[in-house]
């Protein structure tokens, strides 16, 4: 089995799914956002552009569920990904007029994040190679944080594993192997979130998916030996 | 082996609380940086600022705030130079050293569209306190606490200081700003609207009193003094004075208040179209949105002089104005 089918996350499809999520608190309740929750994201977009604040908010309580978990599945923590997304947000809210379809705001949003999260990912690493943080692989994974409370110890141990094995995998490869076989996007917007052509994208994944098939132990196998890590 | 990995079994990160304190931080960024050429076309100095200040009443309360440009002593610019691709963030996300917020990036801007911000490498995401260096060293010790948001320990260095009352005697507009944010994340409405009070007050800084008036309208409305709420509301007004909406914004706000029934803030923001564009490309529509607006009034105030003859008095049909 393939893990670009068991992975698959439900991502919302629609604006009211992502509205749903994303509730916001009691200080939002007045909110102009509110009154233009039901329009589209083209519309939304448009507004914003034209100096809508409760546009943009309503662009934003839309598809932050969808950033903060892309943000924090790339980087398997959700910690620090608030400035990720604070950033991505700031930026694609700066440029709206360089949108040239607002109705694909939320793959437009999703590059930025993505983009945020591979200078993230980058910048740890230069950080470890200067002796300025922990080496790679010396901390454990927060399991607690990755997976959902009611998931069973054996599905958490298999996510332990998986994550601590793609955390050692090269950026851009942990990167477009988590749009496509964890976040569930198809080659192509992988490919356009990732900022990369197609071929170099489905290249990614493959290598970074031999290397977990390569190395994955199935917990509820006793018998099999742990993995050494990355070659 | 490959993993078999049911999705329900990946944690859910999008917490209300996380998706609520990102909004917090973004909507005090959001002045003057929300839109593009578009936005800013209506002015040239301040671009979008005001627009986002109208929009806030617009909105029903959305407070706009600018976060403060120079909470603490000013810092030459040590990167952020080299924008990126259009479509693609800064690695940098530079942030204002002494200061200001540090955790919050200030995103390089267009070279077109103004000075850019100071920053320094005090405040990069991903940097420990100890990386971030000495910028901040010469700001007070309760300037840094606020702008890192860690408003607890701005408060403890204030009250060893003497309070915060002194502190506001002397402080910037910018800091007063910041200790308003931290008042009213502690739930202490009142020391934000002394805070505030004094920078609604300073016409020589209308950028900065029309965010505070703002946000004060919002506290006010919060109390349910409609009095003050709409005293202050007027200030941001005042202060906002002579900038106007772009014509598209001013168009699609038009549009937007006549999709949620506001006929009379049709009418009046009709009126105001007409004299500013009176050849704007959106006239039309708006001739239209107009005309139908006078009609549903109308037709409301017809319906209510009809029940006033059945009910002797009652009040009139509601509108959303």
């Amino acid at each position: 089995m393939s893990p670009r089918t068991v992975l698959r996350l439900v991502v919302p499809e629609t604006a009211e799914a992502d509205t749903r999520v994303s509730e916001p608190p009691t200080r939002s309740s007045r909110g102009g956002h509110r009154q233009l929750a039901a329009f589209a994201d083209d519309a939304l977009v448009s507004l914003a552009a034209a100096g809508e604040t409760a546009a943009a908010e309503a662009l934003y309580r839309r598809h932050a569920p969808y950033a903060l978990n892309l943000a924090a599945r790339i980087a398997g923590s959700p910690t620090d990904i608030e400035d990720v997304v604070h950033d991505a947000f700031l930026r694609a809210f700066q440029r709206l007029d360089s949108l040239r379809n607002p109705a694909a705001f939320r793959t437009w949003l999703g590059s930025i994040v993505v983009y945020g999260m591979r200078s993230r990912l980058r910048r740890e690493k230069l950080r470890r190679i200067l002796g300025l943080s922990e080496a790679r692989g010396a901390q454990p994974v927060d399991i607690d944080r990755i997976a959902s409370p009611s998931a069973s110890p054996a599905v958490r141990a298999e996510l332990a594993q998986l994550y601590a094995l793609v955390r050692t995998l090269p950026t851009d490869d942990r990167i477009a192997w988590t749009l496509r076989c964890i976040e569930g996007h198809e080659l192509e917007e992988a490919a356009a979130l990732a900022d990369c052509s197609l071929a170099t994208v489905k290249r990614r994944i493959a290598r970074a998916q031999r290397f977990i098939d390569e190395h994955f132990v199935d917990a509820r196998s006793p018998s099999e030996t742990e993995s050494e890590g990355h070659p | 082996m490959k993993p078999s990995i049911d999705p329900s079994d990946l944690g859910d990160h999008a917490i209300e609380a996380r998706v609520e304190r990102v909004w917090e931080r973004l909507e005090s960024n959001l002045t003057g940086e929300l839109g593009g050429p578009r936005a800013r076309h209506a002015s040239k100095r301040t671009g979008f600022y005001v627009a986002a200040a109208l929009a806030a009443g617009f909105a029903g309360g959305i407070g706009v705030s600018n976060w403060p440009r120079s909470l603490g002593p000013s810092t030459p610019l040590a990167e952020s130079r080299d924008a990126p691709p259009s479509r693609e963030p800064s690695t940098a996300s530079p942030s204002l050293a002494a200061g200001r917020r540090a955790d919050t990036p200030a995103l390089p801007r267009d070279s077109t569209s103004g000075p850019r911000p100071r920053a320094s490498a005090s405040a990069r995401p991903g940097l420990t306190n100890a990386e971030r260096g000495s910028s901040a060293d010469a700001a007070p010790a309760w300037v840094v606490a606020c702008a890192n948001y860690d408003y607890d320990k701005a408060y403890e260095l204030l009250d060893a200081q003497g309070g915060v009352g002194s502190a506001l005697q002397q402080a910037t507009n910018d800091q007063r700003l910041c200790l308003a944010s931290g008042s009213r994340q502690r739930n202490q409405p009142e020391l934000a609207k002394l805070a505030l009070q004094g920078v609604a007050d300073d016409s020589s800084d209308p950028d900065r009193a029309a965010i505070a008036a703002a946000q004060l309208a919002r506290i006010f409305e919060d109390e349910g003094n409609t009095e003050e709420q709409r005293r202050y509301e007027q200030l941001k007004e005042i202060r906002s004075k002579g900038r106007l909406l772009s014509e598209p914004a001013l168009c699609e706000k038009l549009k937007v208040q006549a999709e949620v029934g506001a006929h009379r803030t049709v009418l009046e923001l009709a009126r105001q179209y007409e004299n500013q564009y009176p050849s704007g490309t959106c006239a039309a529509t708006v001739q239209a949105l107009e005309a139908a607006a006078k009609a549903k009034l109308a037709a409301a105030e017809s319906a209510a002089s009809s029940a006033d003859d059945d009910a002797d008095g009652d009040s009139p049909a509601p509108t959303n104005d």
